[in-house]
């Protein structure tokens, strides 16, 4: 993860932001799109040409637009060629990635529907054509947001690209951020993680069914803390070069249904979708097949997102089938329950879809699932998870709790009774932070 | 709000003072050019470069482990790191390499069948220290010992097997393996030597029998270097030397087409060099004959064996009148083939579980 590195930290970001605001108001879009570039020179190169011509193509194809702002045929055309590209671009790769079991190119997912998206509203009459290809080429590659997004509409950053005056408190905000990102990412995102792929590389013979357990819960707060803790850092770059990005995530899994969950986890997809697909095709207007059909589609590509598989198609479906039971089913039931109990709820629903998402296969999943409740004949535990549990036990305990607004509510609750001990309280906190993250960081 | 502008100035302080320091401290002369930068590497190599350069990098290294073990962390790289020592959890066993390298043996044993040979598996630290082992993490483990007893089973009828497992557990209270290296002590090769010469006919010599030189005080083996932020303690290196009568030793070793030869089994010039572990016979070579004058024995011993022999073999030389030490892993095919056989008179194979599960180079002792 190229943020989360010394020479990033230490070389790169310094550098790029003393070139942005040596560069001045005119220059600094010039300079943060050259800045983007150099990044993604430094950390995929041989994918550089595919993301700059992706977006210069588009540039042409909504400027080719524009000169026929009256022909509604070939503004059609255009907009239907540039879905069509981007949207290929996008599923394209990903089957193809999946099926040669490589990554997929940097950034790719975010600067194909960020662009897509912005060709759509200006189709629509929702935004303004952008004259400058510095700015538009921005909106798609800006650096800090190409590994794990949020994505963008243009509307967000148009005005913030045209502001001359810069602020300090969002520098200081955003490098708070962009701290409290890296060491999320660090310290817990990568924690986590490993304890996945140490259970993930059990025979199943080995498993029992706390490891499983085990497995589904650090699956769901590693990935978390890893999407969340890139997220932070996008937007904590962001306001250090004077941008503001959306949020990405606001404490799933304290979701009071899985609907609020949907709505929690990687909003700006969520968004997104909700924006160029479900909004388009008519929504819960028509009801019905229409919207059982739009909701499911909808849902589908939230679970592409992660990758083309059979088991995240197979995840999604397994949330579109809860967001149907909330709507007609105890929806309302789940309004009138206590919130612990539609939390516990919503956190249970959630937790077992891991177990989808984890697996391989289908098959997989179903012996995770089959054991989790104790059918697949394995033992309740054993050494190997008893071994591990110790070992990731606190890190799963203090992930448990980072999880959910507490500490935030706390520190909020003492800020308002005790502003200046909150302070200075915040400054040990994050310069310990700091440190304990490189150090961390360091180790690897 | 002042918290965090008063932690943004720090942070960004840092930041740049730290990019000073990198920047002065580290080698940037190996991030290459054009072609390394279209790569991809330039960022990894950056990273390297930086790393290792940056500045308080070992106290911070010392932080972030202890911040792991305090959390509960036992376990890097595959090795365990306790308070004591650092023991490598040896990986699964390769079944090819296993396959092959039994096949080997059993095949070398039946073209010599007139001369008796003798098989010796070294468990490693992790299957005698269990104590030092973190709770519950036995389960994660290879089992070593059912692992030796059914390649035993396996060759039985064709070697004599040594039960060294059973000399070293019955003993691992006490200082058998480094600390700092995955290797035997010279106390723990006393405890080797005592099962394999016992089974190989010898009267075993009692511990009170050597005199035992404590040469280093400091020493810290490769897995200590790997993890200078584990606390535990440098490592004794001690020699035994056998008291009774007036022997004396020549060893020669083949180096680099050439022949060194030290008058004794241990190279004191060595101790303080790169491998410390050198000392025991010196600077290790395909072929090291251990030739003992004034001794009362005139029997001669082949031994294949891997680094693990290093403490023992000086002592089990002292009941021999010539021991010739092979290692097959830079040996050639050639080498091999042109062995004299029918000139010893006992051949012993001697490897660490460790290598025996994972290297398939002992399979190349029966010539193919």
């Amino acid at each position: 993860m190229p943020f989360a590195s010394i020479w990033f930290i230490f070389f790169f970001l310094p550098l790029s932001l003393a070139v942005y605001y040596l560069a001045g108001p005119r220059g600094r879009t010039a300079a943060l799109a050259g800045i983007s570039l150099l990044f993604y020179l430094l950390c995929e190169p041989k994918f550089l040409w595919l993301m700059a011509l992706s977006v210069t193509a588009d540039y042409g194809m909504y400027r080719l637009m524009e000169r026929h702002d009256d022909q509604n045929r070939i503004r059609r055309a255009i907009c239907a060629a540039v879905v069509v590209k981007n949207g290929l671009l996008f599923l394209g790769m990903s089957v193809f990635t999946q099926l040669r079991g490589a990554s997929m190119p940097l950034g790719l997912a975010v600067y194909t529907l960020t662009s897509l998206g912005y060709l759509v509203d200006v189709y629509n009459g929702d935004e303004v054509y952008e004259h400058s290809f510095l700015r538009f080429a921005l909106l798609n590659i800006f650096y800090g947001k190409l590994l794990s997004g949020p994505l963008m509409r243009y509307g967000q950053i148009r005005e913030q690209l045209r502001e001359k005056k810069y602020s300090l408190s969002r520098i200081s905000d955003g490098a708070v951020l962009f701290i409290q990102g890296v060491a999320k990412q660090v310290l817990l995102g990568r924690g986590l993680s490993s304890l996945y792929q140490e259970l993930k590389a059990m025979e199943n013979t080995g498993h029992s069914v706390l490891s499983v357990w085990l497995l589904t819960v650090s699956l769901a707060l590693g990935l978390y803390f890893t999407l969340s803790g890139y997220c932070d850092i996008a937007r904590g770059l962001g306001k250090m070069y004077q941008l503001e990005l959306p949020r990405n995530f606001y404490y799933p899994y304290q979701s009071r249904s899985i609907t609020d969950f949907v709505g929690r986890f990687n909003i700006s997809v969520t968004e997104f979708y909700k924006q160029y697909i479900y909004s388009p095709l008519g929504a819960d207007l028509q009801g019905g097949v229409s919207s059982v059909l739009n909701i499911t589609l909808v849902t589908l590509l939230w679970g592409v997102w992660f990758g083309f598989r059979v088991n995240f198609i197979l995840w999604a479906l397994y949330f579109t089938a809860f967001i149907f039971l909330e709507r007609g089913v105890w929806g309302r039931l789940l309004t009138r329950l206590p919130v612990f109990f539609t939390r516990v709820y919503t956190f249970a629903v959630v937790l077992f879809s891991f177990v989808i998402f984890s697996g391989q296969s289908v098959g997989e999943s179903w012996f995770y699932i089959t054991s989790m409740f104790g059918l697949a004949g394995l033992p309740p535990y054993n050494d190997q998870t008893l071994y591990l549990f110790s070992s990731y036990g606190a890190l799963l305990g203090l992930g448990l709790l980072l999880s959910t607004s507490a500490v935030n509510m706390a520190a909020g609750w003492a800020s308002k009774k005790h502003p200046h001990l909150t302070s200075a309280v915040s400054v040990v906190f994050n310069v310990s932070l700091l440190v304990l993250t490189l150090a961390f960081i360091l180790n690897t | 709000m002042i918290g965090k502008r008063v932690s943004a100035v720090i942070f960004l302080v840092l930041m740049v003072a730290g990019m000073a320091a990198v920047s002065l401290r580290a080698d940037l002369s190996s991030l290459g050019g054009a072609a390394q930068l279209l790569s991809g590497k330039t960022a990894a190599l950056m990273e390297q470069s930086f790393a290792s350069a940056f500045p308080f990098r070992d106290q911070l290294l010392q932080l972030g482990w202890d911040i792991r073990f305090a959390a509960g962390r036992r376990q890097e790289e595959h090795c365990f790191i306790g308070e004591d020592c650092i023991i490598p959890n040896i990986p699964e066993p390769s079944e090819s390499c296993l396959e092959q390298n039994i096949a080997g043996v059993s095949r070398f044993a039946s073209v010599n069948s007139r001369i008796p040979v003798y098989f010796a598996l070294v468990p490693t630290a992790a299957a005698i220290q269990q104590e030092d082992l973190p709770e519950f993490s036995l389960g994660s483990m290879v089992n070593q010992k059912e692992l030796i007893n059914s390649v035993y089973q396996e060759l039985s009828g064709t070697v004599s097997s040594v039960d060294v497992y059973g000399s070293l557990f019955n003993n691992n209270e006490k200082y058998l393996y480094y600390r700092t290296q995955d290797n035997l002590t010279a106390l723990g090769g006393y405890y080797v030597y005592s099962a394999v010469g016992a089974r190989m006919g010898h009267r075993v010599r009692d511990p009170q029998d050597f005199d035992v030189q404590y040469v280093r005080h400091d020493f810290i083996g490769d897995l200590g270097r790997r993890f200078p932020y584990a606390r535990v303690k440098p490592d004794i290196i001690s020699l035994f030397h056998y008291r009774k009568y007036d022997r004396r030793y020549h060893v020669s070793t083949t180096l680099d087409g050439g022949e060194r030869v030290m008058d004794s089994l241990y190279d004191m010039e060595k101790l303080f060099s790169q491998d410390p572990m050198e000392v025991y016979l010196g600077e290790r070579g395909t072929m090291t004959t251990i030739s003992v004058e004034e001794g009362p024995y005139n029997q001669k011993l082949l031994v294949f064996a891997d680094d693990s022999c290093l403490s023992w073999l000086p002592l089990l030389a002292n009941h021999y009148e010539e021991v010739l030490l092979v290692d097959l892993e830079t040996a050639t095919k050639k080498e091999i083939r042109y062995l004299d056989t029918f000139y010893y008179d006992q051949v012993l194979f001697a490897f660490s579980t460790d290598t025996f599960m994972h290297k398939d180079y002992i399979a190349s002792v029966s010539g193919n």
